[in-house]
């Protein structure tokens, strides 16, 4: 059963808005592998304050835009 | 879940796990007889090392099979979420060593084992080893 963090996210609608981003080019330009952009989509990681930072710069929006905190 | 559908990190920890659990199950048909009362067995230590090369032995020929099919992967360093989940592995892997071999230790002093038993600390060893590898799977497909 995969876990699931209190955060959500709607990084893949922002990728697709933007171009229809794939996760790799996404990884790519935050340094870290496809991988760990899909377990930030799927809500199975949560990311450090400096890929949150550098996901918000890429999409032009701000943190709050593009994550909320759900109480469990 | 096909084995061709998990990552680099889940396909070297998978190969991991079959030596670690290759050289485990040979330790303790190794150290077998000795709980059967021949004791003699346990001091032919030829077949231990003829194991522990055809361990190595599984995790080059391995590694180098999982890391030609997929060479992007294999040459990518680690990211924040692999040190998190390798660190965790380890955290687990080494409290379980910690225990386990300090156990071993009272009980070998408690009931006065004039020796310490090299097989066990080994077999302690492979099976923190083996949770340490393990852990990583599951945390790689169930999240950290």
């Amino acid at each position: 059963m995969a876990k699931q963090i209190p955060i959500s996210n709607n990084i893949k609608t922002l990728r697709f808005l933007t171009g229809e981003m794939t996760q790799q080019d996404l990884a790519e330009q935050l340094g870290v592998t496809r991988q760990t952009v899909a377990a930030i989509e799927q809500r199975k990681y949560s990311p450090s304050l400096e890929v949150a930072f550098k996901i918000s710069k890429i999409f032009g929006k701000s943190l709050n835009e593009i994550f909320t905190y759900e109480e469990p | 879940m096909m084995f061709k559908d998990l990552t680099f990190r889940e396909k070297s920890a998978l190969v991991h796990i079959t030596a670690l659990g290759l050289l485990l199950a040979f330790t303790l048909a190794q150290i077998w007889p000795f709980f059967s009362g021949y004791e003699e067995s346990i001091l032919v230590v030829k077949p231990f090392w003829v194991a522990l090369v055809i361990f190595i032995l599984i995790e080059i020929i391995g590694h180098s099979i999982v890391a030609a099919r997929n060479k992007r992967e294999a040459n990518a360093e680690g990211d924040e979420r692999e040190r998190l989940i390798v660190l965790k592995s380890n955290y687990y892997s080494s409290h379980l060593f910690g225990f386990c071999l300090i156990g071993y230790l009272s009980i070998s002093m408690l009931f006065q084992i004039p020796f310490l038993n090299i097989y066990f600390v080994f077999i302690i060893f492979v099976v923190a080893e083996i949770v340490n590898y393990s852990s990583q799977l599951i945390l790689f497909r169930r999240g950290v």
